[in-house]
């Protein structure tokens, strides 16, 4: 009986012993489903929780101007993110970082209790902000160093610089058309994470380095730029203008020195501007240049042979019939010399002109000068602006004074700088060198000559016709700068309205272009004043910001004055100096001791040459009719020099 | 007391290399699941390896004094050790004598060590129900004594255990009090009746708290709410199945990085089947259950029915904490707090389980139990 209990007990226990054994078995199964069955799909889970993959943003190189001065620049701020999952109080850490912060408790609280495993609460926080809620050392709030750009000269260049956005990538100007230059590569590293998002290891991860980005070195001058913008947003704002546009180029080389549009704008806040605000009108926009487009047709014709310097054209005293069209000068004239045609911006004597050249010849000649296509230069959304293929009707005739034809800024100071350079259309370029993260250089931009438009000797005579604007009863008078000869050519467009597609009756565009010293051209200038109220002249709205930029810019470059002033000497020095002014003493014919611009001199008997030097001293303009040697002028020696018209001097060739 | 020095050879070596093997191999698990987690809490990384260390070294120096003390003694002192668990477990509860983790009291602060009375009670119910059931062998079938009176002692115990809480020991009790009477012979339709009466009691126990609730569904879809309730099981699978067949190698594990709650306690296994793969975990599954056969073997072949009952009381207790454990870890159970004997960190856990096996290795003593049969004895 015992034995049988004893034994029944041996059976229980090795029950509960097979049980436990069969317990084992499930466990081992189990452990089997999961380790090797399912392996491979609960790797992939935990990667995905362990591997987190960190963009490695990369500094974006800086933009320097010509000297080096940083134009754009990148600096790094921390980003203070909160990982809701390890933030234990979520009430009483948003009501800690809400009044730092400047959000509402209630939206912190909200953030902190999500599900998120990442949130952003400020990027780019101010550093002080940052180091304080650092060191209160919140659980579940951390910092990410972030880069962020930086235009540390506010609005100086805003247009040609361009911005970035929230991610680090170029949106305009520079920014954008360098962008992978300036970006370099981003890089990334997968990173394993423990559950509070800490980076545990570097080992046994996937790197790519982010390389940093390069450093470009423009060939704008900030000096010039700021002098740019200045004269522009005076010119702009004294004329009531709607908006404005300047550039200055190197006119041998095509290098942009400053490109200007007012009003302008923040980079560092782009946000809060309107698109058009945003736009870089230089490049982007086109429109009727006017009469600065004169001086192509001309220069076309003389370089093509089809004119000579000493022509004169009836200009019809102001109306001129073509078809069933009439052309009309704002200043009569009967007959003007080319130079004059120039000098007092004839319409009708550019119209003859043109239809003397013919289509073919004209045409192909303004497309050699860059009209109709992009000039290269290396900004985005640059315009090709309008060059008609087929002409018809009076096309010939309007586009030869500037009509019915569309350029950008850029083309015109790209094509007025081959007249300045003497023939040559350079491709403009904005960007000089790049450089790598340690200041090396990786690559030069070298000048470039896309093709000789026009021969050296057409070049200077079209120049020697410019310099008449800005002189004595040209229309650009007020574009002349003081002990400098000035090439430029005045511009007063009509405004095609964009709904009706007919010339506006009352906008305005009015322009100045032109290049100093005219004897040895260093600078091409142009500057465009859109829609200008009161007087739209050109010459009056746009000709003395020229000036201005003209005057310092040469002063800034130290390029000295070759030309005696013109102007009565300042007061302080008049008292002192005697009235004599050494440098007005030449060897030319003329007895000239007075120094005094605004009197004939006597001319008899010399010739264009020697007139032409003289005229160049003083500083005066006078109309030379003929060839040969000076035999009549108007006004008599001695006599006062008043108004325009009236200055003139008669060569007759000598028997 | 009377101790007795035998050679070792006299004692059955292979149970005592398997807790030795374990409790060593707990030691340096616990080092490689808690050193991260350690160096950031208290600023030394070293901080449970010492610690476990330790109370390794403390319980073998126990496992080895109690296996020199003849097991009759327990029979003399399980009544009073029953007591004075008792009265810890009512120390427990009074709050500064109880320390408290997540909202439970279940130490007792000793200056230098936490003791966890709810272990004491484990061990101290073995002994008590083998001296009881030794005694009332031919009451057995009987309902008041060899039944009702076990049930009043456990649901004191339950009571106890439940108010602190700890439901994981308290059905680790029960279990063993369960199985220890079947084994005894008590009637089936008692254990079965007692366990249908329970049920609602325990739906009752579930449902009306929360958190024990969230790991019930949890543990039926923990899918369901990854981040919250479901994350533990969840970071337990990732760890298990990152592990693979062979592992990451040891301390090479991610998930003991904060993932996984309790890395080195309760979910200690995870860490090994991330770092040693299914073969780590198949060989201390194996010794496990080697463990567990070479107590049922001692408890067959024990001279008598007091041996025998203690020697299958702590065979039950290892087993079910093991398998329990196992079962929670890979998601076969819904989470309850209870750790992997010898492997989990904690000092009273481990040293009453090397008490036991000193209790086991005194029963073996003398036994040949390489060869015990169904049949074999006498």
């Amino acid at each position: 009986m015992k034995d049988e209990k004893e034994k029944w007990a041996r059976v229980r226990i090795v029950i509960i012993g097979t049980i436990f054994g069969l317990m084992f078995l499930t466990v081992v199964g189990r452990v089997f489903y999961l380790q090797i069955l399912k392996h491979e799909d609960l790797v992939k889970k935990a990667d995905r929780q362990h591997q987190h993959r960190v963009e490695l943003t990369p500094a974006r190189g800086s933009i320097l101007d010509r000297n080096g001065t940083p134009l754009a620049e990148s600096i790094h701020m921390d980003s203070c993110y909160a990982e809701p999952k390890n933030i234990k109080d979520a009430d009483g850490t948003a009501a800690i970082l809400a009044p730092i912060l400047g959000v509402p408790k209630q939206e912190l609280v909200a953030k902190f209790s999500s599900n998120k495993a990442f949130t952003w609460l400020e990027r780019w926080m101010p550093p002080y902000t940052a180091l304080r809620i650092k060191n209160m050392k919140l659980p579940g709030i951390g910092f990410v160093p972030e880069s962020k750009r930086f235009y540390p000269n506010i609005e100086t260049a805003a247009h040609v610089i361009g911005f970035t956005g929230r991610d680090p990538n170029g949106l305009e100007g520079i920014e954008l058309r360098y962008d992978s230059t300036i970006l370099g590569n981003t890089g990334y590293m997968i990173t394993e994470r423990d559950a509070l998002g800490r980076n545990i290891s570097i080992m046994n991860t996937v790197f790519k380095d982010s390389s940093p980005g390069k450093n470009i070195v423009l060939t704008l001058d900030k000096t010039i730029q700021f002098i740019a913008e200045k004269e522009l947003a005076k010119a702009v704002t004294e004329s009531n203008a709607k908006n404005g546009m300047a550039l200055v180029m190197e006119s041998d080389t095509g290098k942009v020195l400053a490109m200007a549009n007012y009003p302008t704008f923040n980079p560092n806040s782009y946000s809060h501007y309107s698109l058009a605000q945003l736009r870089n009108r230089v490049v982007a926009d086109s429109f009727e240049p006017g009469s600065t487009f004169k001086v192509f047709t001309i220069a076309s014709a003389l370089d093509a042979g089809v004119i000579k310097e000493s022509d004169v054209y009836n200009c019809e005293n102001g109306n001129y019939r073509i078809a069933d069209r009439t052309i009309h000068d704002d200043h009569p004239h009967s007959r003007l010399s080319i130079s004059e045609i120039i000098k007092y911006s004839s319409n009708i004597g550019s119209a003859k002109i043109g239809f003397k050249m013919g289509e073919e010849r004209l045409s192909r000649y303004l497309r050699n000068f860059g009209f109709g296509t992009r000039t290269g230069i290396d900004l985005p959304g640059e315009s090709s602006g309008y060059m008609k293929r087929n002409w018809y009707g009076i096309d010939l005739a309007t586009i030869s004074f500037g009509q019915g034809v569309s350029l950008s800024t850029m083309q015109l100071v790209t094509a007025v700088s081959a007249i300045a350079n003497g023939g040559t259309l350079m491709k403009p370029y904005l960007v000089e060198r790049i450089l790598d993260d340690g200041g090396n250089e990786v690559q030069h931009f070298e000048p470039q000559a896309l093709r000789r438009v026009i021969s050296p000797e057409t070049a200077r005579k079209v120049s020697k016709m410019m310099e008449t604007v800005t002189g004595e009863g040209g229309t650009g008078t007020k574009a002349a700068v003081d002990g400098y000869r000035v090439a430029g050519k005045t511009g007063t467009a009509q405004k095609v309205d964009p709904v009706t597609h007919t010339y506006s009756p009352s906008k305005r565009i009015g322009s100045f272009v032109g290049f100093v010293p005219a004897d040895n051209p260093k600078l091409t200038i142009a500057v465009i004043i859109d829609e200008p109220q009161g007087v739209k002249y050109g010459g009056v709205v746009a000709a003395p910001a020229f000036k201005g930029i003209a005057q310092n810019t040469l002063a800034y470059l130290k390029i000295a004055p070759n030309m005696p002033t013109t102007k009565t000497p300042k007061p302080v020095e008049s008292k002192n100096a005697p009235a004599a002014d050494p440098e007005t003493d030449s060897d030319d014919t003329i007895d000239d001791s007075t120094n005094d611009g605004a009197v004939m001199p006597n001319f008899r008997g010399m010739s264009m040459r020697g007139v032409m030097q003289v005229m160049e001293k003083r500083g005066i303009n006078i109309r030379l009719i003929g060839s040969g040697r000076a035999t009549e002028q108007n006004p008599p020696p001695g006599h006062a020099i008043k108004g325009t018209g009236a200055v003139w001097i008669k060569f007759t060739p000598s028997a | 007391m009377k101790l007795t020095f035998k050679k070792l050879e006299e004692y059955d070596l292979v149970i005592m290399l398997m807790a030795i093997a374990l409790t060593c191999f707990g030691v340096v698990m616990v080092y490689s699941a808690s050193s991260v987690m350690a160096a950031k809490r208290f600023h030394d990384g070293f901080f449970f390896l010492k610690r476990q260390g330790l109370f390794a070294l403390i319980g073998f120096a126990v496992m080895l004094g109690v296996m020199r003390i003849n097991y009759q003694v327990w029979r003399k002192l399980a009544a009073p050790i029953l007591l004075g668990c008792l009265v810890l477990l009512v120390l427990v509860l009074i709050p500064g004598i109880g320390g408290s983790a997540g909202g439970a009291s279940r130490w007792i602060r000793l200056p230098g060590f936490n003791l966890q009375p709810s272990e004491v009670a484990k061990l101290a119910l073995i002994m008590y129900m083998a001296y009881s059931l030794d005694r009332k062998q031919d009451k057995i079938k009987q309902l008041g004594p060899g039944f009702v009176s076990y049930m009043l002692i456990l649901l004191v115990l339950l009571g106890f255990l439940l108010k602190q809480p700890d439901m994981g020991s308290a059905l680790t009790l029960a279990a063993v009090a369960m199985v220890m009477l079947f084994a005894a012979g008590t009637r089936l339709v008692y254990i079965i009746s007692i366990f249908l009466m329970s049920m609602p009691f325990l739906y009752f126990l579930v449902m009306n708290v929360a958190y024990r609730k969230r790991r019930i569904l949890a543990f039926l879809d923990p899918w369901q709410d990854p981040q919250n309730s479901g994350f533990q099981i969840i970071q337990s699978w990732l760890a298990l199945g990152t592990g693979g067949v062979f592992g990451q190698g040891l301390g090479e594990g991610k998930q003991k990085l904060f993932y996984l709650p309790e890395a080195h306690t309760d979910f200690i296994l995870a860490v090994v089947g991330e770092e040693l793969g299914f073969l780590g975990v198949i060989v201390i599954i194996g010794m496990f259950f080697l463990l567990v056969q070479r107590a049922m073997r001692i408890a067959v072949a024990a001279p008598d029915a007091f041996g025998r009952f203690l020697a299958l009381g702590i065979a039950v207790l290892f087993g079910i904490e093991a398998t329990v454990n196992m079962g929670v870890v890979t998601g076969l159970l819904p989470t309850k707090g209870l750790a992997l004997p010898f492997i989990s960190y904690g000092g009273s856990s481990l040293i009453i389980s090397l008490f036991a096996v000193g209790i086991l290795l005194n029963i073996s003593s003398g036994l040949k139990i390489s060869s015990i049969s169904l049949k074999e004895e006498k």
